[in-house]
């Protein structure tokens, strides 16, 4: 088996996961107000030169001078940040990515230099140029912004549903899966929204601009909030192309994917509620305080939105293909049958994380490879908090027997040997790291070992298949609602 | 390794190695023109010379000089240079997944770090265009000059760092991984930094020649000190680089033998050429300068000839250095990965979006030149 092993970092209290899905929140706001300021700009160049609006010609070079200075700096570098971020979190994750998806991340690289350069043109010669020549310039700018999208919603989605390039590793067929399109539609109407949104706030933030003109500006500006009303049908179908185990976590099965998509729901339809009031009503003025909340509320939005786009995936990063650990599905058997933290010590602990004990080093290893990704010690989702109430015999069958633990988990990848080492570590940490660890006699170790490798056989290599994940689903939810 | 680069190496590897070079070398055209133009603007500012035009229309009124020039473009310059640099980091990740990962990895935060202070000196650039600044103390303004450096250099010796300990194997990974540092060292890095760094200051006077050129060319005013300052500042930086370059040789001897080895021979003689055609270009320009601070077509174009050769050459001398250094018995190991990607759908589809967005940029470009009359027009209406 090839594995390339890599050295892991330690986040200290800060969950991996934390990390990657801050910077994505950020990156995916700023980038769907790049896409987004491109459609609010084309439809306020094309009033102006229908005579509908001569304060547009002020707003579009204030807001285009906005959004270079947000997006082509802030939005180009959390770009690149989200590559070096990623390798930091899963090397293997990124990697699968790009060999898979290589050709379709050049295409958008085209269309990001496209998008670059006509910006740029536009932002420095734009108030020199007829109309005509602007309102091409934003056309282009706008559909090179609008087509980078298109592109890596490919890859996005195919994470959650490959579909069938699991047989077949054909790129169109993974590229073009069950989430594209609902996804696609669904960002481009959240990119129009949000630069809507922010558009409103530069416009009242323009100086010597009169009453009149603000009012007339925040009407056609609110008029592109409008297409918020498919936000529900276009949330509807992305939802059902999702698999049903990952739609069960994020409608009851777990409480944190269920609050945050509440979050996304609940603060999108707050903006579309005030915007059909607006509309209702035909004379409401946005000012830039309620524009900056409504602008708060988006991000909200897209935080929950893309906190439940990561999180129902789990326990994969590549659904049905590579966990969330990192390793593939068909390397699991392999590693029940040699151990990995033999094979792990290409990358040993660090001198100031070796301890007295054998054991509790091979339980730090087994940590780090294959629970470290999404759980820290003594941090956020600590696995000494977790399991601090558990038995030992608890804790034994709950690692060994991980995917039916919880159904988000993968598979232990590991012998009964490696189990106890974890447990004996996790133990370790959570009576205060003690200089000196004692283990049980030989014998009873060998009989505890023995009943491990029977939970590991029990529970199998494979992740608990969808209708036992369902099933576990719906009794959470069900516990869920009980408790409450 | 024995024949000349890419040609002794499996098809599928010979082409990743041809696109990451070749995204490469544009990559380095504009981070050549943001490394030195920083550090030129760094040293303006420490002189007291720093002063620039707050819009392109203040700008088109007034002479250009090479700091202003600078300032005015260099925002734009490094947004080239990030989207310029987005295709070899995608080709590298092919070529060498575990070696550019593992670097990345073993520098940990520190690495990260060139993300916010990117944010930091690209930010300070377009603040040094405010009139927010020029109302501020000298002191305040000299400091903000010497952010946006002081960021590219950090980000640059960052770079060397990773693509050092890259290189430098399995075994030196795990013990800098095991003792936990953060920072790796050769003693062939300053060498290697100052030769790149320095080398990097003809390609930003041939960049300043040009658009000086076309100033003058849509009549546009031209401070006559570019033309005396840019072929002397060129030939220094040639000269310095190449006193660099033999210090980063006697650091590390053993890059002689990649020089002059099958795989690089051609391609060091290709950079020298450049090198002369470089010498050559600029030492013209300075003879034959126009009193309205042009420079002659023909010599610039010698000169941009020469940096593009050398800038080539020495791009495919560092990637034999990389692939020596990996070693044949490593480079077998990734063959098979190089053409599994090859096999994966979508070069044509990249192919055609290319080329057909290559074409769109031109037309952004020409719809700008179609233009000029306007510009002018408003220009001169004041």
């Amino acid at each position: 088996m090839t594995y390339d092993f890599y050295p892991v970092n330690d986040f200290g209290p800060v969950m991996k996961g934390m990390a990657i899905g801050g910077l994505g929140i950020l990156h995916v706001f700023l980038a769907q107000f790049a896409i987004g300021g491109g459609f609010v700009m084309c439809y306020l160049q094309w009033l102006l030169m229908t005579g509908r609006s001569q304060a547009a010609r002020l707003f579009l070079d204030s807001f285009f001078k906005f959004l270079v200075l947000v997006s082509f700096v802030l939005g180009a570098i959390t770009g690149v940040a989200m590559w070096f971020t990623s390798i930091q979190v899963s090397p293997r994750t990124i990697g699968l990515m790009v060999q898979s998806f290589h050709w379709v991340w050049a295409t958008e690289w085209t269309f990001f230099s496209l998008e670059v350069v006509s910006g740029y043109a536009f932002y420095r010669y734009g108030k020199f140029l007829n109309d005509r020549a602007r309102l091409t310039l934003l056309v282009i700018y706008s559909l090179a912004a609008w087509f980078s999208l298109f592109w890596i919603n490919g890859i996005l989605s195919w994470q959650l549903t490959p579909g069938s390039w699991i047989e077949t590793q054909r790129a169109w067929i993974g590229f073009f899966n069950a989430g594209f399109w609902p996804s696609l539609l669904y960002r481009t109407v959240a990119s129009v929204a949000v630069a809507a949104l922010i558009a409103l706030v530069v416009v009242n933030a323009i100086p010597n601009l009169e009453r009149s003109d603000r009012e007339q500006l925040v009407g056609h500006v609110s008029v592109l909030l409008a297409p918020m009303l498919l936000m529900p049908f276009l949330g509807l179908w992305y939802l059902l192309s999702m698999p049903a185990d990952s739609r069960a976590w994020a409608t009851g099965g777990s409480v944190a994917m269920t609050m945050f998509l509440t979050i996304a729901v609940g603060a999108s339809s707050l903006i579309g509620w005030y915007s059909l009031v607006a509309f209702w009503y035909g004379r409401l003025y946005i000012n830039g305080a309620t524009a900056g909340l409504l602008t708060l509320l988006a991000f909200a939005a897209t935080g929950g939105g893309e906190f439940v786009r990561e999180g129902v995936r789990k326990p994969f990063t590549v659904r049905e293909t590579l966990y969330s650990n990192g390793i593939h599905r068909d390397e699991v058997a392999e590693w029940r049958r040699i151990g990995m933290s033999n094979a792990a010590e290409e990358y040993p602990l660090r001198t100031n994380q070796v301890h007295a004990s054998p054991i509790i080093n091979q339980g730090a290893i087994v940590f780090r490879q294959q629970c470290s990704v999404c759980h820290t010690l003594g941090g956020v989702n600590a696995a000494d908090e977790l399991s601090r109430g558990w038995s030992d015999e608890q804790m034994r069958i709950n690692i060994a027997q991980l995917q039916r633990t919880k159904p988000f988990m993968p598979p232990f990848a590991g012998t009964a040997e490696e189990v106890e080492a974890l447990v004996q570590f996790l133990r370790w940490h959570q009576q205060g790291k003690p200089e000196t660890w004692s283990l049980p006699a030989d014998e009873i170790q060998r009989e505890t070992l023995a009943r491990i490798q029977a939970y590991l056989d029990q529970a199998g290599t494979e992740p608990s298949d969808m209708a036992q994940r369902n099933a576990a689903m719906r009794a959470s939810a069900g516990l869920f609602t009980q408790k409450r | 390794m024995d024949t000349i680069f890419p040609f002794g190496f499996p098809s599928a590897t010979a082409f990743y190695l041809t696109l990451f070079v070749g995204t490469l070398i544009l990559h380095v055209l504009f981070m050549n023109f943001v490394v030195a133009g920083t550090g030129w603007l760094a040293w303006a500012s420490l002189r007291g010379q720093l002063w620039f035009a707050k819009s392109v229309s203040e700008s088109n009124k007034l002479p250009a000089t090479g700091t202003s020039l600078l300032a005015d473009w260099i925002p734009s310059m490094l947004s080239g240079a990030i989207t310029a640099g987005v295709a070899p980091l995608l080709f590298v990740q092919i070529l060498y997944q575990k070696e550019f990962y593992s670097a990345n990895l073993l520098l940990s935060h520190r690495w990260m770090s060139i993300l916010p202070v990117l944010i930091l000196g690209f930010y300070a650039l377009y603040i040094l265009r405010t009139g927010w600044l020029a109302r501020r103390s000298v002191w305040v303004r000299t400091l903000t000059a010497l952010i946006p450096f002081a960021c590219v250099a950090f980000v640059a010796y960052s770079w060397t760092e990773n693509h050092l300990l890259s290189t430098s194997g399995v075994d030196n990974w795990r013990r800098f991984y095991v003792e936990g540092k953060t920072w790796y060292f050769e003693p062939q890095m300053l060498a290697r930094l100052a030769t790149w760094g320095i080398g990097s200051i003809p390609t930003m006077c041939v960049w300043l020649g040009w658009m000086a050129h076309y100033r003058l060319v849509r009549d546009l005013p031209v401070d006559p000190s570019i033309a005396r300052q840019l072929p002397r500042l060129a030939l220094v930086g040639v000269g310095a680089s190449l006193l660099c370059g033999v210090a980063y040789i006697v650091a590390a001897p053993q890059l002689t033998g990649v020089f002059v080895g099958p795989m690089a021979l051609p391609y060091f003689v290709l950079a020298i050429v450049g090198i002369v055609l470089q010498i050559a270009g600029w030492t013209i320009a300075a003879r034959n300068s126009s009193a309205a601070g042009g420079l002659p077509y023909s010599a610039l174009a010698m000169a941009s000839a020469g940096v593009l050769a050398t800038l080539a050459g020495m791009t495919v001398c560092r990637e034999v250095i990389r692939l020596t250094a990996l070693g044949a018995a490593r480079l077998e190991q990734l063959y098979s990965r190089h053409q599994a990607a090859q096999e994966v759908e979508g070069f044509w589809v990249f192919a055609f979006f290319l080329i057909l967005n290559a074409g769109l940029i031109a037309w952004c470009f020409r719809l700008v030149r179609i233009n000029q009359a306007a510009v002018k027009s408003h220009h001169e209406r004041g």
